[in-house]
């Protein structure tokens, strides 16, 4: 199916609001926003945070956006509003900074962030079939039963593939 | 080339990033869904506002015009004037009211 484009997208947000085009919108960049304010926060929560304020000052302000690039605009706005959010902890801090900072570097790790982005690169890259079962079983815990069931595959089948399918990750991931 | 402890690894924590992912889309989308529903509230409010209340709030001003000019016991060419001006002045600011009126602004 045809993806619609993100112009069409806000157009139907702002014109016939119902939500499900600033949905599609979001899903579409939600993970490029995350990973830019994970890069600030170094914390997962407080990414979360700020990615979920910059989506939600975006629709508010939707109407001032200029027709660039979507993904990139919030990512600005998320970007601003990670900055401010750091500002603010840092005139709050009353313990030594150093102590604080050590404890969040923890949670972000740049080389595993590089291997994620890779690791997704690497399943989009995969057949389709087999993109679902890399999904299914190791996104939504979907046991291998139910999968081969859903395939009408056997189980002993759908683990080689599994296998296969694993094999097949590594090697793309390394490649990357 | 990664081991398949690695990749475990990876899978678990992309798996965690989608359901953070999700958790994003989740919470920002009740947000929208909630302004959604006070902007739909505010264009019923104002549509019904338009279409009940401006012919109500005239009924009750010519009611008050009426009571007022028998009161004060006016000629009846007096009572005319004293209700045909501020009805003039009230009709040109309800038909600007009804020319800018957009029931999504």
């Amino acid at each position: 199916m045809l993806q619609k484009k993100d112009i069409e997208l806000i157009r139907e947000v702002l014109d016939d609001d119902n939500g499900r085009a600033f949905e599609t919108l979001m899903k579409r960049y939600t993970a490029q926003v995350y990973g830019v304010a994970l890069t600030i926060m170094k914390d997962e929560d407080n990414a979360k945070e700020v990615v979920q304020m910059a989506f939600i000052q975006a629709y508010r302000q939707l109407d001032s956006w200029r027709g660039e690039n979507f993904g990139a605009w919030v990512t600005i706005i998320a970007k601003h509003i990670a900055l401010r959010l750091l500002e603010k902890e840092k005139r709050r801090q009353t313990e030594p900074i150093d102590e604080n900072t050590d404890e969040q570097a923890e949670e972000y790790d740049e080389q595993r962030e590089q291997r994620l982005q890779n690791l997704e690169q690497a399943i989009e890259q995969l057949p389709e079939q087999d993109r679902k079962i890399i999904q299914w079983h190791y996104y939504r815990k979907i046991p291998l039963k139910d999968i081969a069931e859903r395939l009408n595959q056997t189980e002993n089948n759908i683990k080689v593939r599994v296998f296969r399918i694993r094999d097949k990750l590594k090697k793309l991931i390394s490649s990357c | 080339m990664l081991t398949d402890k690695e990749l475990d690894q990876l899978l678990t924590q992309s798996a965690k990033r989608h359901k953070a992912e999700a958790d994003i889309t989740a919470n920002v989308m009740r947000t929208v869904n909630r302004d959604l529903r006070r902007k739909r509230l505010i264009k019923w409010a104002k549509l019904l506002g338009i279409c009940f209340g401006l012919p109500l709030a005239m009924v009750l001003y010519f009611f008050a015009c009426k009571t007022a000019v028998s009161a004060l016991n006016m000629q009846p060419q007096l009572s005319a004037v004293c209700i045909v001006l501020p009805t003039i002045t009230l009709g040109v600011l309800i038909a600007r009211q009804l020319r800018h009126f957009h029931p999504e602004m």
